[in-house]
């Protein structure tokens, strides 16, 4: 391990970022480290992770549109991911739910001993698990990840019109395509039981997707059994509602 | 630190806003847009100290942190009828992924104004056109009654 460590730095305050720069100089004796990049959100941060090769993300927890949890959850993902520190300023929230999922981070404002030991102990571990991440954030994801020939395709949760699963995977229907996601959807559907409502054993809809439902008579249509189907805006297709779920319905119906 | 019962010049309230909001930008950069408008305000006006810049404190921490485009606060100072305005906004964020707070702020400095002035002070808050605006009114005094 002669090599310097390859640090990203992610915080949307430019003043923080400087300020990790120069204590991760200030660490240079204890620990060589290589800073590879900066960026001040977590879509940017992505795409530079993609296309550089690093070691430690140090990350910020509160940043505007995608956070610091949320990313990492992402990064999880990634063929080869990064370690993650956090960082943050006190946030007795955050700091509870970090103790609860045995997560590292580093409060605000970092000091250099703390940040080489927190540095060494990340290339020590390796990533975070994605479920203790998710455990840690205090609010469902706004994007889902898909990986596509190796590289991480962030969909906004607002565009996907229904969750299916199929086989090993669950497809992430949009308006103009289907994602793979390699989650579960009984993890999907307790994630963001607030926008999906689940109307058969195996799909979500969105609940803002919602145009309609119509019975349908199997007669005319081998494939499907007669009963009832939700209709979706922006979607040809419809979906099956299960007998259990009959209930959705009415939820809906005004 | 001055007294609290005591009434403060809003131009020396609004030079600390200034100071305050120059910190601000220092660490959000060009996130942070500020317009002033006090061309028509009475600068010996007098107001309650530190009713203003909680208000902007609370317009940076809701309206600008939390987003990830560049938005303005707007303050507006003006007299009106014998009537001192002072106007907040800030860009409302709807899925703020803040906490909410507990509008402790704005129930402080209800009650401070109604300790100074009664009922010839208000305070009212409205979303409206995606902008998040609190106005407050008091009477237009120049020395203390």
């Amino acid at each position: 391990m002669n090599n310097p460590l390859r640090v990203l730095i992610v915080d949307d305050e430019a003043p923080a970022r400087n300020r990790l720069r120069d204590v991760l100089a200030d660490c240079a004796a204890a620990l060589p480290v290589e800073v590879v990049g900066e960026a001040a959100n977590g879509i940017a941060a992505l795409e530079l992770l993609q296309s550089i090769a690093t070691d430690v993300v140090l990350l910020d927890i509160r940043m505007p549109g995608m956070d610091g949890l949320e990313l990492a959850q992402h990064l999880a993902r990634l063929a080869t991911p990064p370690a993650v520190v956090f960082t943050t300023a006190y946030d007795s929230y955050a700091i509870q739910a970090f103790e609860l999922s045995a997560i590292d981070y580093l409060l605000k404002p970092v000091r250099a001993e703390r940040l080489a030991a927190a540095l060494r102990k990340a290339q020590a571990f390796g990533p975070a698990q994605a479920a203790s991440l998710q455990q840690a954030a205090p609010q469902p994801r706004q994007y889902l990840s898909a990986c596509e020939r190796g590289r991480i395709l962030l969909v906004p949760v607002t565009e996907v019109i229904y969750l299916r699963a199929e086989q090993k995977y669950v497809a992430a229907r949009t308006a103009s395509r289907t994602y793979l996601l390699d989650e579960s959807l009984v993890n999907l559907e307790r994630e963001l039981a607030q926008q999906f409502v689940r109307v058969h054993r195996n799909s979500l809809v969105a609940r803002d997707a919602i145009e309609g439902f119509v019975m349908r008579d199997g007669a005319d249509d081998s494939e499907e059994a007669a009963g009832w189907v939700v209709l979706l805006r922006g979607l040809d297709e419809t979906l099956p509602v299960s007998r259990r779920q009959y209930a959705v319905i009415r939820q809906f119906k005004r | 630190m001055a007294d609290n019962r005591q009434l403060a010049p809003v131009s020396s309230e609004v030079a600390l806003c200034k100071q305050y909001l120059e910190l601000e930008s220092l660490r959000l950069g060009e996130r942070l847009q500020v317009a002033w408008h006090i061309d028509n305000m009475p600068s010996d006006a007098l107001i309650p100290p530190l009713v203003l810049q909680p208000l902007v404190e609370n317009a940076v921490y809701h309206g600008i942190e939390p987003a990830s485009q560049p938005g303005e606060i707007r303050i507006n100072i003006y007299r009106s009828d014998g009537q001192l305005h002072l106007v907040i906004s800030n860009p409302y964020q709807r899925e703020g992924r803040h906490h909410g707070g507990n509008k402790m702020a704005l129930g402080n400095i209800k009650s401070r104004l109604m300790l100074h002035f009664d009922v010839e002070a208000s305070l009212k808050t409205q979303v409206r056109d995606a902008s998040y605006q609190v106005h407050i009114t008091l009477p237009y005094r120049t020395s203390a009654p």
